[in-house]
Order: C-alpha cells, then sequence, then structure tokens
C-alpha cells in the first residue's frame, strides 16, 4: 500500500514538473549583468553563466569606423580617458568616441560606472570602481567571437540585443552606423531571422531602413520611450497607438518599452493599474520586452515586481541587470 | 510509517546542505583557462572555490598561469622571436610584467603542433583578446565580486614549482604571502586557500614564513628522481599523520583515491580517504573533466567518488556540471530513476515570444513533496481508520 501510494506521488510530482517546467518568458542580461562593469567581455560571459537567454550590448563607431561595445557616447563614465588623453575632450570636457580610433580606444582601461568628473560609484553596491583591474573596451567583432566561441564550449546558445545608439547623431559624421553594422554581421554570416542575433534601437525609422534598404532578415525590436526624452526624432506617442503599432508589426518582431509604458507606478515604487500597451502589442503579436529591472536600485518589493509583470502584464521577457535573481523568481513555483 | 517518509525527506534536506564542494579548476573549461572572464563564469556558476596557477615573472610579479612557459596558452612566438630557450620555449621568468601585458591569452594548444589540447572547448584561434593576468587582479576580482554578488567565494592559490623558482634566487611563497598581506589575506577565516606539490614548502610556509592561512597538499604519482617530494611517504598513514600538523587537507590526483583497472574502470577505493578522514583532514581530488568522459560514464565516476569514495569535494574544470549532478543525486525518494531530476536542457528557440525550457527549482521541489507526503499520509490514515468499522 505504502509503494503503491509513493508511486503516484511520484508520478504526479513528475506531472506537475514537467508542466511547470515548459515555459518561463525570456530573460535579457542588460549590458551583460550587474555584477562586473557594464559591457565588457567578462561582464557578457558571466552573464551566460547566469543563463540569460540575452546579451543585452551598445555599439557606437569610432572615428575610424569601428563598432565599439560602449552605452554612452563618451568614454568618461566607464573609463580612464581623461587621464590618457587630457587634451582630446571637446568644450563640454567630454571625450566622445567618435574622436578616437580603435588603437587609441585600447589603451583605456574601463572601470564600474562613476558620475563623471567624480569619483562617486553610480550604483555602490556594484564592482568597486576603484579597482585597478584592467578591463578592456570590446569591438563588435569580439563581442560576435565570444557569443559564438561560448556557445560552442557550453554547448548552450545565447544570443544578442545590439542595441545601435543614436544613429541620427552618427548621421551627422556621414557614416551609416546600421549598414556598418549589417556589413559586420553578413561578414560572420549573421543574417537570418534564425540566427542568434537582434536589433533594436530608438529611432524607428533606421529600423525599417535596415529592413527595407539593407534588405536584412535579421530579427529586430522597437525601443520605445517618452518623446520629450529626445532619444531620437521618432514620434514614440504615435509608435505606441495601435495605429503606430500595427505599423511597426510590419517591419519589427517586438517592442521593447520603458517598463514605465506599460504600468503607471506610484511613487514608492508600487504599481497602480495596467496601461493597454502590452494587450494592443499582442494583438498585432509583437513580443514585448521591457527594461530595466535593476533589483539592487528599485524601492520596492522586487518580487512583486517581476511577478506581476509576469503574471499580470504578461510581457514575454525581462531586460534586466541581474539576470540570475530574475531567473531564480521567475521559476520559483507558487 | 509516516516518520519513516518523514525521516528520508529530512535526510534529503540534510544531505543537500552538506553537499561536497566544488573547485573550477583554473576558471571554467568554457573559455581560456585562468583568464579574469574564466574565473568570473566559474564564480556566477556557483563554485565554492576557484583554483589559480601563479608563477613569477622576471621583475618578481606573480602571473596568473600554468605552465612555466608561454607558448602553451599565448601568442609569444607572434610577438618575440628571439628570446626562446635552446628548447624552443618562452619561459614566463624570462619576462617583465610590462613584456607580457602585451601579449594574447587563447584557449591551450599544443606549442609544437599548434593543435588545440581539447578540441570541444573555446576556439583557440578566435580572435578576442584575453589577457595574463596578475595575483593582484584576481585577489581584486574575487574581492570585487564577492561584494557585488554578496557570494562568498573562495581562491586556491597554487604555487607553481618553488623549487624551480629558487633556482633565480627567488622566493615565490614569500612574495605570494606578502601581497596577499596587502590585500589583508592573512587567517583561517579569509577566503584564501594556497596549494603546491612541494610539501616541504608547505612546511616553509606554515613555520618559516608564520602564515595562518590554510593549506592543501597537492599529491601526485610518485616518481624517484624526478618528483620534488616523496608522495609515497606522504600517502602512507605515517605520512598523513605529519601532513595533518600543518595542511588542512589533501589534493591529490584522482588516481590515488581509487584504484583502476586497465580499462579505466574503478575497482576499489585506496585507504589515502580513509586515513585523511582519520586525520581531520579533507581530501579534494583533481581533475574532473568531463569532456573526457562520454556518455554518462562522468556522471557514474563523480557518484562513486562522493558516495562510495567518499571525498570531501571536486577539482573540476566543469563545476556547473557536478553541482549540477550534486543536486540532481539529492532527491527524496530511494526508489527513484533518474528521470525524476532529470534538468531540461535550455534550447533557444527561433521565435523571440517563445519561452525556454528550464531546470527545476530545488526548494520549490521539497515544498511540493512535503505537500504529496501529507496527502498520501492523511489518505493512508484514512484507509487504514477504514478498516476498524
Amino acid at each position: 500500500m505504502f509503494c503503491y501510494m509513493l508511486n503516484i506521488h511520484l508520478i504526479l510530482i513528475f506531472i506537475v514538473n514537467i508542466c511547470q517546467g515548459i515555459e518561463r518568458p525570456l530573460v535579457i542580461g542588460h549590458r551583460g549583468s550587474a555584477y562586473l562593469p557594464e559591457l565588457t567581455l567578462e561582464s557578457q560571459s558571466i552573464a551566460h553563466a547566469y543563463q540569460a537567454d540575452m546579451v543585452e550590448i551598445d555599439v557606437c563607431l569610432t572615428r575610424d569606423n569601428q563598432l565599439i561595445v560602449i552605452h554612452d557616447l563618451y568614454l568618461n563614465a566607464v573609463s580612464n580617458v581623461k587621464d590618457i588623453y587630457p587634451n582630446r575632450s571637446r568644450s563640454d570636457g567630454y571625450h566622445y568616441v567618435i574622436d578616437f580610433d580603435l588603437n587609441e580606444l585600447r589603451n583605456l582601461t574601463i572601470h564600474e560606472r562613476i558620475i563623471p568628473f567624480t569619483n562617486t560609484q553610480v550604483y555602490p553596491a556594484r564592482f568597486p570602481s576603484s579597482s585597478s583591474i584592467p578591463f578592456h573596451l570590446a569591438t563588435l567583432n569580439e563581442t560576435i567571437e565570444l557569443l559564438l566561441g561560448l556557445s560552442h564550449s557550453t554547448n548552450q546558445q545565447y544570443q544578442l540585443l545590439i542595441e545601435i545608439k543614436n544613429p541620427e547623431y552618427h548621421s551627422q559624421y556621414n557614416t551609416s552606423i546600421s549598414s556598418i553594422l549589417i556589413s559586420t554581421l553578413q561578414a560572420y554570416n549573421l543574417t537570418e531571422s534564425h540566427h542568434p542575433i537582434v536589433i533594436q534601437t530608438f529611432h524607428i525609422e533606421d529600423l525599417l531602413y535596415i529592413r527595407e534598404n539593407l534588405n536584412s532578415r535579421l530579427r529586430l525590436i522597437a525601443l520605445l520611450t517618452w518623446n520629450h526624452l529626445n532619444e531620437s526624432s521618432s514620434n514614440f506617442d504615435f509608435y505606441r497607438s495601435e495605429e503606430g503599432l500595427q505599423k511597426l508589426k510590419t517591419f519589427v518582431q517586438a517592442i521593447a518599452p520603458n517598463m514605465e509604458l506599460l504600468v503607471n507606478f506610484a511613487a514608492d515604487g508600487s504599481i497602480i493599474n495596467v496601461t493597454n500597451l502590452t494587450v494592443l502589442a499582442h494583438k498585432y503579436n509583437l513580443a514585448v520586452y521591457p527594461w530595466t529591472f535593476r533589483h539592487d536600485t528599485y524601492k520596492g518589493n522586487f518580487e512583486q515586481l517581476i511577478n506581476f509583470f509576469h503574471r499580470t502584464v504578461q510581457v514575454d521577457g525581462f531586460i534586466t541587470s541581474q539576470p540570475d535573481i530574475v531567473i531564480e523568481l521567475l521559476e520559483k513555483k507558487i | 510509517m509516516f516518520v519513516f517518509v518523514l525521516f528520508f525527506y529530512y535526510l534529503e534536506i540534510c544531505q543537500g546542505l552538506q553537499r561536497p564542494l566544488v573547485i573550477g579548476h583554473r576558471g571554467v573549461a568554457y573559455l581560456p583557462e585562468l583568464t579574469l572572464a574564466s574565473q568570473s563564469m566559474a564564480h556566477a556558476y556557483g563554485a565554492d572555490m576557484i583554483e589559480i596557477d601563479v608563477c613569477l615573472s622576471r621583475d618578481d610579479q606573480l602571473i596568473i598561469i600554468h605552465d612555466t612557459y608561454l607558448d602553451g596558452v599565448t601568442n609569444i612566438r607572434e610577438m618575440f622571436s628571439n628570446r626562446n630557450r635552446s628548447d624552443g620555449r618562452n619561459y614566463v621568468i624570462d619576462f617583465t610584467l610590462e613584456e607580457l601585458r602585451i601579449l594574447t591569452v587563447r584557449e591551450r594548444v599544443n606549442p609544437s603542433t599548434n593543435v588545440q589540447v581539447y578540441p570541444l572547448r573555446f576556439p583557440s584561434k578566435s580572435i578576442v583578446p584575453f589577457r595574463l593576468s596578475t595575483l593582484n587582479e584576481t585577489i581584486e576580482l574575487l574581492l570585487g565580486l564577492n561584494h557585488a554578488t554578496g557570494k562568498q567565494r573562495q581562491l586556491l592559490i597554487e604555487i607553481k614549482q618553488p623549487e624551480y623558482h629558487v633556482l633565480y634566487n627567488k622566493s615565490i611563497s614569500k612574495i605570494v604571502i606578502e601581497t596577499l598581506n596587502a590585500y589583508n589575506l592573512t587567517r583561517s577565516s579569509d577566503p584564501i586557500i594556497i596549494q603546491t606539490f612541494n610539501i616541504e614548502e608547505l612546511m616553509h610556509i606554515r613555520y618559516n614564513l608564520h602564515s595562518q592561512l590554510r593549506l592543501f597538499a597537492l599529491m601526485t604519482v610518485y616518481q624517484a628522481g624526478v618528483s620534488v617530494s616523496d608522495y609515497d611517504f606522504y600517502r602512507s598513514e605515517e605520512g598523513i599523520r605529519n601532513l595533518s600538523n600543518t595542511v588542512q587537507a589533501l589534493a591529490p590526483d584522482h588516481v590515488l583515491v581509487v584504484d583502476y583497472d586497465i580499462n579505466g574502470e574503478i575497482i576499489g577505493t585506496s585507504d589515502l580517504t580513509k586515513w585523511a578522514h582519520q586525520y581531520n583532514l579533507n581530501v579534494y581530488p583533481y581533475t574532473f573533466r568531463k569532456d573526457l568522459f562520454p556518455g554518462s560514464s562522468f556522471e557514474k565516476l563523480v557518484e562513486y567518488f562522493w558516495h562510495i569514495a567518499q571525498v570531501d569535494g571536486f577539482i573540476t574544470d566543469h563545476p556547473d556540471v557536478i553541482l549540477q549532478l550534486l543536486q540532481n543525486y539529492t532527491t527524496f525518494n530511494t526508489t527513484s530513476s533518474t528521470t525524476l531530476s532529470t534538468t531540461f536542457n535550455t534550447t533557444s528557440s527561433t521565435t523571440l515570444s517563445t519561452t525556454i525550457n528550464t531546470t527545476l527549482n530545488r526548494s520549490s521541489t521539497n515544498f511540493l513533496h512535503l505537500f504529496l507526503l501529507i496527502t498520501t499520509f492523511l489518505f493512508t490514515s484514512i484507509q487504514r481508520s477504514e478498516l476498524y468499522f
């Protein structure tokens, strides 16, 4: 009798585990992860070790048209550029990536983000910005080779989500950063929708250009935010509307909105209600990947936040600096 | 009956808390050995310790590298054409730190043939510019990651060939201790352990340099005239008793812990672990490399060392694999097949909105067990009480 009950118990556990184990939203490691200086090869590597499905990176252009993996258009928040090239700043005091050649940028060391011209670390709980470890800027080529090599050696494929930073700014220098990106990816035979590369940017018209003029078949994501922030000249009010989403559907696969476009937050970080953006996006078969879920800076209960976006808002994935924490929360059984 | 069942349940929980240690050998197998990226991955996978090797440069800087020469893991031959010795190799001790900094590190190749030693690993031809790091940087990486993640991992520092460094009038151990002192890493409670194959050097560190750090004695198969220490003596009962005054654990080649037949099958366990435990020493054999064991034989190997040989931990290139195996084995029921504890491999899908298969969360599985156990008990009780009507 006991053995019989035990076997039923085991079978039930097995079935329940299978059902619960099958699906969870995608987890995207923002700039790699929070635990090492952003966007370094080391930060990308540990995002993969933490089982992030995708690693999100940013690219900007150098003076000699090389794609550098960096978030800001300037170098002062994450590098020692002002010590190495004291005379190369612009009148605003900042050193801009586009004013340097790749071989010059290779001389810099990278550290955890600080407020430029201070010694104040932006995220105090993270890797010490005063550490003497010589992290380096990576190029897109190196990042791609890390993706391919690491997916091969671990036998676990992860994907790269490449954000093109400010294409319109780069156009002022007579370069099409999107074209250079597509060419670089082509050199690695990364061209199809099933390849582990996805491209996103705030300039929606560049996504249209990539799809229709460059004829790329890669998956594209539309970053969405508020117009007044001037991330690009795109009219996000339009693209968030039903008509806008319908148009987006013709050339992108997903939207990546600021999470505050999906829910309304109170001052203490708690959630008041849900907007209709996710429902509308899903109506047009667009996946939704909000950003950025930061465990170390969120004021409310992080577990409740993730749960809410998972169960109530029903987003398709999370862009987060702590992919390990989000994965653990998503896999927790209720 | 219910007590019996509950007993097994609690046994599972206890086993889960006391699993053997997992030590990431040279970081992990998935990236070029000993690079900061490789060490970072070991930390992220949850390895309790990260094992690294140190050698000295010409200007007395501690370089994280396994070989005393550079040709296996760097592009030294492309950067320097006339600095090799007569055996064709370029030795770390012939270069300054500044010179070593310009090298790039890649996945290990055989220097004579340029063939990758472990073909399944990171491509040695990749252009990703990994670099050699120093002990200072490695210490800062550990402390910084411990701080940022809130997880306290430890560093196991192997001092390579002290007797070779002595020929150059260098005391590598002294420089290691001084570097650790500079970071206030001096006590047995600090997250640093030192190991070496030179047993007499361990005595020197303990009694002449007066270090209080934990020490492990590396051991290999004794070869007269070749081995720096008499491992046949040190793995005897008397030798182990002798060692127990000085070190906290043994790190033996796995062939000293179990007996293998000619086909590589395990036929028995040696007395080494028994004696070590008798004298309160832990045992951490090396090196468990999954890519050398096809099929499920790696799993069986780990299980043998854990349950039969009863070692205290594993030095492995694949800490993630062993951690997963150790978690999987600690399931409740004694009659289960391995399907219950199978993890689902993560495979990415092509469409963005498709979600991924996941591995099971252990603690939630426990709650499920408890719930179903209680229902089982209640159901059984109800059945029994009916018999009395």
